[in-house]
C-alpha cells in the first residue's frame, strides 16, 4: 500500500494515530480494498476485510470526532457531526425533515444506540417481495450474536429514566406490551457525592464506531482517510478509479485518486445511490427508498420524570408493529423547546418546568426516491405515505396520547402546528380524524432502502449479498441494502447483513 | 438596498424577543451571541436548498417595501415582529417554512446556552 497522500494528526481533530486526515489532497493511493465511507455499514466491513488480511483503505468525508469531546445531543455535536448542519428535508407533502451524520463513525456517533434484531416477518416479506436469499431469521442469527458482543448490546443496569417507565406504565394499563430496549452502552457505576450533583447511578457511553470497529480496523493494519469526499468512480483497466476532494483543505485542494480492485459503497441511504446514479452504475439505484416518519407528542407529568442527565428512555411499544410503534425521544431542554415550537405560547414552561417533561414519538412507515444526477448539485429525496399508512399515524398519534394520559401526564403537546394542547382525556377527541399534511411536522432519523438487495428481476439494485448487479468487484454495505423500512430501528439489522455479506465476500460463509 | 446578512441578524433579533427573551435580557447581546451559529448553519445547507433560502431571505427583507416602508433589516422591532408574524400565518409553505427553519435555530440555541455557554461571562448577563 502506499503512503497517504494526506498529513496526519492534525492537531485540533485530535485523531488517534494512524488515522489520517487529509489537508491538502493530491497523489493517488492503491488498495486491494476501498470502502467509501465510515458508518456502521462501512466501519464493520472495512474491520472485517482487514482482520482477514486485505488491504483495505476507509474514506469518510467527515472529520475525526471523539465520544469525549462533545456532549451527546448537543449544540456543539450539531456543529461537528451533523450533515447539512443537521437542516435536511425529503420533499413531499408535509416535508420529512432527516438528520445524518458527516464524521468518523457516521450515524453511530449521534445515535441512541437502541438495539433490535429484524423481525422475523420484515425478513420473510424481504425473501418473498425482493427474492434475497439465505436470509431466515436462522441465517442471521449468528451475525446478530457476533454484533451484539462486539457492540457490548446491552439492557440498562440500574433503573432508565423515569419518563422511559411512563411509557411503560401507559402501556400496560391499556393491556398493550411495552418492551425495555438494549442498547450499544458502557455503565460506569458512579460514586454517590459532592462530584454528581445529579445523584446519577452510572455514567453512560455510547460504543459508536469511533470506539469499537475503527480501533480494530486500524489495529489489523486498514488505514482510514478522513475528509475525504468521494465523488468520481469508474472501471479502468479492470481497477476501480475512486476519485476524492479533501473536504477540509485551507488552501485550493487536488483531488485524491484511489485504485482498487474491489469497491464497497457505504455511503448511507442517500450517499450511495447517489454515487451509483452520478457515476452510471446502477440505474434502479435510489428508485426506492424507505423511513420511518414520526410524530411526536411533549407530555407533561405532575412529578419528575426528566431529571437533569437522565438520558434517553428505553422503552418502545411494539405491540403494533409494522403498522406503527411507540418511543422516548431525546428530552434535554433544547430538545423540549425545539419539540414546543408550534406551541411558542408554552414555550417558557421549560425554564422551569422540563424535568416534568419529555418527548415522545408515534413512529409509522413511508417510501420514496432518491433522485440523483450529474448536473444536480444534492441529491433530493423525494417521500409519500400512503392513504393507509397516513391513518396508521393518526391512529397511531391518538393512541400515543391516550396511552400518555394513561401514564399520568397532565398536558400533551403534539407538533401539529396551530393545534392547542389537550389537557384531558376528554380533549383526545380534539385530535384530528385524519392528520392535516400542511400542518403535520414529521422528522426521521430511520432512512433505509435506497439500493435494496435480491433478485435482479424483482428491481433489487444488489444482489441478496450486496454486489451491485450488472457490475463486478461492486458492492454496497450498508442501510440502503435493507428493502424496507424495518419497523425497528434499523443499525442491529444493518450490522447483521453488513456482517453476513463481508465474510460471503471472503468465502467464509 | 436588500442586505442578506443584515436580514439574518435582523431576524434572529425578532425570533429571540418573540421566542425566547424574558424581561432584562438585552436582545443586543443575544442577538450577537447566536447570529453566528444561525449564519454557521445555514452555510453548511445543500447548495439548491441554500439558495432557496437564500432567496426566501431577501425576500422577507424586500417585503415590507412592496408596502412602502424600509426592508425588514431596517425596521423596528416591532415593525419587524408584525412582518414575522404576517409570514407565519402566510398562505404560502415557502414562507412559512423559512420561520420555521430559523425558530427552530434560534430556538434549539437558545435552549443550548447553560450547558454551552456561548460567552465566558454569559451567567452574569
Ligand atoms: C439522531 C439519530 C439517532 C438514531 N438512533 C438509532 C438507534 O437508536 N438505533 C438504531 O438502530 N439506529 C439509529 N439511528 C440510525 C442509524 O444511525 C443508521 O441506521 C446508521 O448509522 C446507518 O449506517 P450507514 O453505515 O448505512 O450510514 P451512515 O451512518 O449514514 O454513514 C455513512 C457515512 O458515509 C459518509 N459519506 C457519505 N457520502 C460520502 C462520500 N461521497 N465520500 C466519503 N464519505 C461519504 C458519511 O459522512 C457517513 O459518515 C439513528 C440515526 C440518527 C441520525
Amino acid at each position: 500500500m502506499a503512503t497517504s497522500p494526506c498529513h496526519a494528526h492534525t492537531p485540533d481533530d485530535l485523531a488517534p494515530a494512524g488515522v489520517s486526515i487529509c489537508q491538502a489532497g493530491g497523489g493517488s493511493l492503491r488498495s486491494d480494498i476501498l470502502v467509501v465511507g465510515s458508518g456502521p455499514g462501512g466501519a464493520i466491513t472495512a474491520t472485517l476485510l482487514a482482520e482477514a488480511g486485505r488491504e483495505v483503505i476507509l474514506l469518510e468525508e467527515g472529520g475525526w470526532v471523539s465520544q469525549e469531546q462533545c456532549l451527546p445531543f448537543s449544540r456543539d455535536e450539531m456543529i461537528r457531526t451533523y450533515r447539512h448542519g443537521g437542516i435536511t428535508a425529503a420533499m413531499g407533502r408535509p416535508a420529512l425533515a432527516y438528520v445524518e451524520a458527516c464524521c468518523v463513525g457516521g450515524g453511530s456517533e449521534i445515535n441512541a444506540g437502541l438495539y433490535h434484531r429484524t423481525p422475523p416477518d420484515i425478513l420473510a416479506a424481504w425473501r418473498r417481495d425482493w427474492g434475497v436469499e439465505a436470509l431466515t431469521p436462522e441465517d442471521l442469527e449468528p451475525h446478530f450474536v457476533a454484533g451484539e458482543r462486539e457492540l457490548g448490546v446491552i439492557h440498562h443496569p440500574g433503573d432508565p429514566a423515569p419518563s422511559s417507565h411512563k411509557l411503560r406504565i401507559g402501556a400496560e394499563r391499556l393491556g398493550w406490551r411495552a418492551m425495555e430496549v438494549p442498547r450499544w452502552y458502557s455503565y460506569q457505576p458512579l460514586p454517590v457525592g459532592a462530584n454528581n450533583p445529579d445523584g446519577k447511578r452510572f455514567s453512560e457511553q455510547r460504543n459508536a464506531m469511533s470506539r469499537t470497529f475503527i480501533p480494530r480496523f486500524r489495529q489489523a493494519g486498514g488505514q482510514l482517510i478522513a475528509r475525504l469526499r468521494v465523488d468520481r468512480i469508474r472501471k479502468r483497466s479492470g481497477l476501480w478509479e475512486v476519485v476524492a476532494m479533501p473536504t477540509c483543505a485551507a488552501t485550493k485542494a487536488a483531488p485524491v485518486v484511489f485504485l482498487a480492485d474491489t469497491l464497497f459503497l457505504a455511503a448511507g441511504t442517500i450517499g450511495t445511490p447517489t454515487l451509483l446514479r452520478r457515476n452510471l452504475l446502477s440505474r434502479r439505484a435510489g428508485n426506492t427508498f424507505a423511513s420511518h416518519p414520526t410524530i411526536k407528542i411533549t407530555a407533561r407529568f405532575p412529578e419528575v420524570v426528566n431529571p437533569p442527565g437522565s438520558g434517553i428512555g428505553v422503552h418502545q411499544v411494539k405491540g403494533f408493529s409494522p403498522r406503527f410503534g411507540f418511543g422516548c425521544a431525546v428530552s434535554s431542554p433544547p430538545y423540549l423547546a425545539m419539540g414546543m415550537i408550534d406551541h411558542p405560547r408554552d414555550l417558557p414552561l421549560i425554564a422551569h418546568e422540563s424535568e416534568r417533561m419529555a418527548i415522545y414519538y408515534a413512529m409509522a412507515r413511508g417510501q420514496g426516491r432518491v433522485v440523483a444526477h450529474r448536473l444536480l448539485p444534492q441529491p433530493i429525496p423525494f417521500w409519500r405515505m400512503t392513504p393507509v399508512q397516513w391513518q396508521d399515524l393518526t391512529e397511531a398519534l391518538h393512541k400515543l396520547a391516550q396511552l400518555l394520559f394513561e401514564a399520568g401526564a397532565d398536558t400533551l403537546w403534539p407538533t401539529i402546528a396551530g393545534s392547542e394542547p389537550l389537557n384531558s382525556r376528554a380533549d383526545l377527541a380534539r385530535l384530528p380524524a385524519l392528520l392535516p399534511a400542511h400542518l403535520t411536522r414529521l422528522m426521521t432519523i430511520h432512512l433505509t432502502g435506497s439500493c435494496p438487495m435480491g433478485s435482479a428481476a424483482k428491481g433489487a439494485v444488489t444482489d441478496s449479498f450486496g454486489r451491485v448487479h450488472g457490475q463486478e468487484g461492486l458492492y454496497v454495505c450498508d442501510a440502503s441494502l435493507l428493502c424496507d423500512a424495518p419497523g425497528v430501528n434499523p443499525q442491529g439489522s444493518l450490522m447483521a447483513l453488513v456482517r453476513r455479506n463481508a465474510l460471503r465476500f471472503l468465502g467464509q460463509a | 438596498m436588500l442586505n442578506h446578512q443584515a436580514t439574518l441578524t435582523a431576524l434572529v433579533d425578532t425570533l429571540l424577543r418573540d421566542r425566547c427573551l424574558t424581561a432584562g435580557e438585552d436582545p443586543a447581546v443575544w442577538t450577537e451571541a447566536i447570529t453566528p451559529f444561525v449564519t454557521q448553519q445555514r452555510a453548511k445547507m445543500p447548495p439548491l436548498t441554500g439558495a432557496a433560502v437564500r432567496l426566501l431571505t431577501l425576500l422577507l427583507d424586500a417585503w415590507p417595501i412592496a408596502r412602502g416602508t424600509r426592508p425588514f433589516h431596517r425596521l423596528a422591532p416591532a415593525e419587524r415582529q408584525a412582518v414575522t408574524a404576517a409570514w407565519r400565518a402566510s398562505r404560502l409553505g415557502p414562507c412559512r417554512d423559512l420561520l420555521r427553519l430559523h425558530d427552530s435555530l434560534v430556538i434549539f440555541a437558545w435552549y443550548t446556552r447553560r450547558e454551552e455557554p456561548f460567552m465566558p461571562n454569559q451567567s452574569t448577563m
